[in-house]
């Protein structure tokens, strides 16, 4: 397909100290293309925000970023500042999980949504004034009018995860970057911000790059999905094809191992080990300690992710068949 | 091939020895490890004094009077004819039995203040800080002048003056930390528990506070020695023989114009004394906060 | 037979400068040998204040609270030690619940330290044991907390909790610090050990498919009240209460089947300081008429085994 919007490929990142590199994202290929609701899905240290960064030229130094994001068609790694600066805002933007803190809680919503509009699009305040207002209502804050005069401690943290959303959509991008956007939120907030997202990029046909370690997120608001491990995609495609039928044994035993609503009691089958420490990762495959399918090859040899049917990928030697639901059909309710 | 870039980084598998470990520390904290090596070296020159020193300090010797600097007096002599330079290396025995007294009386009296108001918080807390607060309300210098002289001059008092004027700054350092402390889920678990509060603030508030209270007690080490010297040198802190930096400044000061070595070389040891010691404290402050650690 | 913990009419208010804060009121629950009851809500719905206000770290306002049937107020001190022996919590951030500068023996001995004042081999004995419980070894005795990683700690955590060999555990979020691949390990272990000591959990928490695994029985709270109570298979199936259903309808699932059911509720949360007059969910509720705004809802009975404080309950099917 011609029309892909952000397209990471081959991408690293790593942290150098003396005693010990962190190799925070080790060769991550991602794809996303015009108007989708993409998931990426990872635990923490997974170097799925590390991603995040990298697409819009962010990532904090001493951070080392090699390979290649194509962002719109121009190529954000190694670029000088110079070029990444108008892509933020302007073609990608991002919403972080912790609204609190990327708002200057001495200036009102109003004021610094206004700011922002008015320096990314180069236009006047009055004007960058009205765009603001629009924002806030397209976004559902009750009183947009009232809202663009209250200041960040004064309103709720779904309301301020709302203004941020508008924040970003007000200069009209192509990308929304999400990062854990409603982790920080109450259950029922929670579903209305996801609601909002889903429907802002269904008008706008807006692209969302929609990063959480919440499989249950990804499943009521997602098309695709990519699931991230030790700092590499080792599966994606459609979010229906892969919750039915998981390729790869670490998506398979995560779809089994969280509790989901309308499952009952049933035993949760747990996957032993933790996350493993980046800066010692294992060799070949990173899950191979924790895989209840490993062999002794998958410790040796590192899979590459290849291409399967339908637009899927594995990272994996020894994929899960995709046939029939054979068994490892997850998030089904219990009979 | 990107796979390939990585892995020198991955495989070298090179060993990690000590002197790596101390060079990397030492690029990344140079005033540290500078400050260090004077503060060393000042601790040295105070134990080996008697070894060092080429002349009893205290030793009067009329004939030698008021010399210059040169090779019989390192750092020439004062009007009674004292040779500076050993005079110089017992004073730094002085100064720093007065930098770790002062420091630790000051830390003993405000650390279980500061632990107890921060603690119990409420109207203990209020009392506790109040009184602390009319230690600070005093000028600097001026509340231990007036302790002193209360007291009685000598170099003891005056330790003791500093230390009284002093205290305040740990307690509220040490109720700061505990207020943060307080909010910690393993307090809330000891309470749980029914752990006593004093085992709890013993065990678990104070040993959690200690950070800011180790790099306030650098820093202050050497504004110690600079402030008793100051005592002394107006007359209220050590009394002659006693050799002391700030004594010895103000007994030649009369010759400060014509013998400018009587006073210059006290004068630079307490300089260089407090200098070292701020920039361990900085260092110490540098490497025990926690957003400073880079390898987690 | 009665109930090992036993709740009536629990109430909490702070008072802050902006007015009263009504954390808790007129809450009442019953918990049985063996038995896991959850605590579900939003933030300000009262439910951590419930936990503190057991652990005696809140007074609370009024109310009473009895462990097997003997009242807690007024039994003096030593009344006070002995309760603190039977019940023990489990907090949810196990990055902050372990003291940094202390030792894995310390951590897990402490309580022994203070209840029986163990000491030496003794107490590392009985420290080995209780990190075996939890499926730590021995050799992790005298290494640091932030030598572990999260789901470890948080079974360090539960080992601790276990050292006095209560009956009843509060366990506040056990799992959602955790990193999802870990969490099962954290909830199966605590099944585990509820089945072969015999344990009675009250657990706290928001999320609610980890509830449906865990709970027999659910308290659902709205702004410090009780909104609804029973067995989690009916409440789950057939809420009565709209502010249950909305929950529910909240929850973001793996199933794509229930992405048409996933519905949320409008509205925020209101304030706490400025609650709304009556049912303090009727500003967001659909079926809410001009009687729910005059005063708070009774909780009634619904059958035999649940209630619900709605004037206009959702038909339960049940």
């Amino acid at each position: 397909m011609s029309d892909v919007l952000l397209d990471i490929s081959g991408l690293h990142i790593e942290f150098p100290s003396l005693e010990r590199t962190v190799q925070a994202v080790r060769g991550c290929d991602l794809s996303v293309f015009k108007g989708e609701v993409m998931g990426l899905v990872g635990e923490s240290g997974s170097g799925k925000s590390m991603t995040a960064l990298a697409c819009l030229g962010l990532v904090p130094p001493p951070g080392r970023v090699t390979g290649s994001v194509r962002l719109d068609g121009h190529e954000v790694v190694g670029a000088p500042e110079s070029h990444n600066r108008p892509l933020r805002g302007g073609v990608a933007a991002m919403i972080f999980q912790n609204p609190g803190k990327a708002l200057n809680p001495f200036f009102t919503i109003g004021r610094q949504l206004t700011d922002a509009i008015a320096g990314v699009r180069r236009i006047s305040r009055e004007a960058a004034g009205k765009i603001a207002v629009d924002a806030l209502s397209e976004v559902r804050i009750a009183d947009p009018t009232q809202a663009m005069h209250k200041y960040p401690h004064q309103v709720s943290g779904g309301q301020l995860q709302r203004a941020m959303i508008a924040m970003a959509l007000s200069c009209e991008p192509k990308l929304v970057i999400a990062d854990e956007p409603t982790t920080a939120l109450d259950v029922t907030i929670q579903a209305q911000v996801i609601v909002l997202l889903r429907d802002l990029a269904r008008v706008h046909g807006l692209a969302v790059l929609f990063i959480t370690h919440d499989l249950g997120v990804v499943g009521s608001l997602c098309d695709r999905l990519a699931v991230m491990y030790a700092g590499r995609v080792v599966e994606s495609g459609p979010v229906d094809a892969l919750f039915a039928s998981p390729a790869h044994p670490y998506t398979a035993s995560l779809l089994r191992a969280v509790p989901a609503l309308g499952r009952g009691r049933a035993a949760l089958t747990q996957i032993p080990g933790t996350v493993p420490n980046m800066a010692e990762p294992p060799t070949g495959c990173a899950f191979h300690p924790r895989c209840p399918q490993a062999q002794p090859r998958c410790a040796i040899d590192d899979p590459m992710g290849r291409e399967t049917t339908d637009g899927r990928t594995v990272a994996c030697h020894f994929p899960l068949a995709a046939t029939a639901n054979g068994g490892i059909a997850a998030g089904s309710p219990a009979a | 091939m990107t796979a390939e870039a990585l892995t020198p980084a991955l495989a070298s598998g090179r060993k990690i020895t000590f002197a790596m470990r101390a060079a990397h520390f030492a690029r990344g904290n140079v005033l540290f490890v500078v400050g260090g090596c004077l503060f060393l070296l000042i601790v040295l020159g105070a134990i080996f004094a008697p070894l060092i020193a080429p002349y009893d300090p205290t030793a009067i010797n009329f004939l030698d009077k008021l010399q210059g600097p040169g090779f019989r007096h390192l750092m020439g002599t004062n009007e009674l004819g004292q040779d500076i330079f050993s005079q110089v290396l017992f004073g730094a025995r002085t100064s720093l039995m007065v930098g770790v007294v002062v420091i630790s009386l000051a830390i003993g009296i405000g650390v279980p203040i500061g632990l107890v108001a921060g603690f119990f918080g409420g109207w203990i807390d209020t009392v506790l800080m109040r009184i602390s607060d009319v230690f600070l309300a005093f000028p600097p210098l001026l509340l231990p002048i007036a302790i002193t002289a209360a007291l009685g001059t000598g170099l003891f008092n005056a330790m003791v003056a500093l230390s009284i004027s002093w205290f305040p700054w740990y307690s509220r350092i040490v109720r700061g930390a505990v207020m943060r402390i307080n909010s910690e889920l393993y307090m809330s678990a000891a309470r749980a528990m029914g752990v006593s509060a004093p085992r709890i603030m013993m065990r678990h508030a104070l040993p959690n506070s200690m950070t800011p209270i180790i790099v306030q007690g650098s820093m202050d080490f050497g504004y110690s020695i600079l402030a008793a010297a100051s005592l002394s040198f107006i007359g209220i802190g050590a009394q002659p023989p006693t050799p002391e930096w700030g004594l010895m400044a103000a007994m030649s000061r009369t010759h400060f114009i014509d013998s400018w070595w009587t006073v210059t070389f006290p004068g630079m040891a307490i300089f260089v004394t407090v200098l070292a010691m701020n920039l361990v404290g900085d260092g110490v402050r540098d490497i025990l906060d926690p957003k400073h650690q880079s390898s987690h | 037979m009665t109930a090992l913990l036993s709740v009536a009419h629990l109430t909490k208010h702070f008072p802050t400068r902006h007015g009263l804060v009504r954390a808790v009121e007129d809450v009442s629950f019953d918990v049985a040998r063996g038995e896991t009851l959850a605590v579900v809500g939003e933030s300000g719905c009262g439910k951590t204040t419930v936990a503190l206000s057991l652990l005696r770290l809140l007074r609370p306002d009024g109310g009473q609270v009895s462990f097997e049937g003997v009242d807690l107020e007024g039994g003096g001190d030593k009344a006070e030690k002995a309760w603190r022996q039977r019940l023990s919590i489990v907090f949810q951030n196990p990055y902050s619940s372990l003291d940094p500068r202390m030792r894995i023996r310390s951590i897990v001995g402490e309580p022994l330290i203070t209840a029986y004042g163990l000491r030496g081999r003794e107490l590392t004995q009985r420290v080995v044991r209780h990190l075996g419980e939890v499926g730590l070894g021995a050799e992790h005795l005298y290494r640091f907390p932030h030598e572990f990683s999260g789901g470890q700690r948080q079974r360090i955590a539960i080992a601790r909790a276990l050292a006095l060999e209560p009956k009843l555990l509060i366990l506040d979020e056990p799992t959602a610090a955790l990193d999802v691949s870990v969490q099962a390990q954290v909830l199966n272990l605590l099944q585990g050990l509820q089945k072969s000591m015999g344990l009675s959990y009250l657990f706290i928490s928001h999320n609610l498919a980890t509830v449906e695994n865990i709970a027999d029985r659910v308290l659902v709270m709205y702004l410090g009240r009780v909104v609804e109570e029973g067995p989690v298979s009916k409440i789950f199936t057939a809420p009565c209460h709209p502010y249950t259903r909305g929950l529910l309808d909240s929850v973001p699932s793996t199933d794509l089947r229930r992405r048409e059911r996933f519905k949320p509720v409008r509205g925020e949360i209101p304030s706490a300081l400025n609650p709304p007059p009556g049912c303090a969910f009727s500003p967001r509720c659909a079926r809410a008429g001009e009687e729910c705004r005059a005063a708070p809802p009774p909780l009634v009975p619904a059958g035999a085994d649940r209630s619900h404080a709605c004037l206009h309950p959702l038909s339960p099917t049940g």
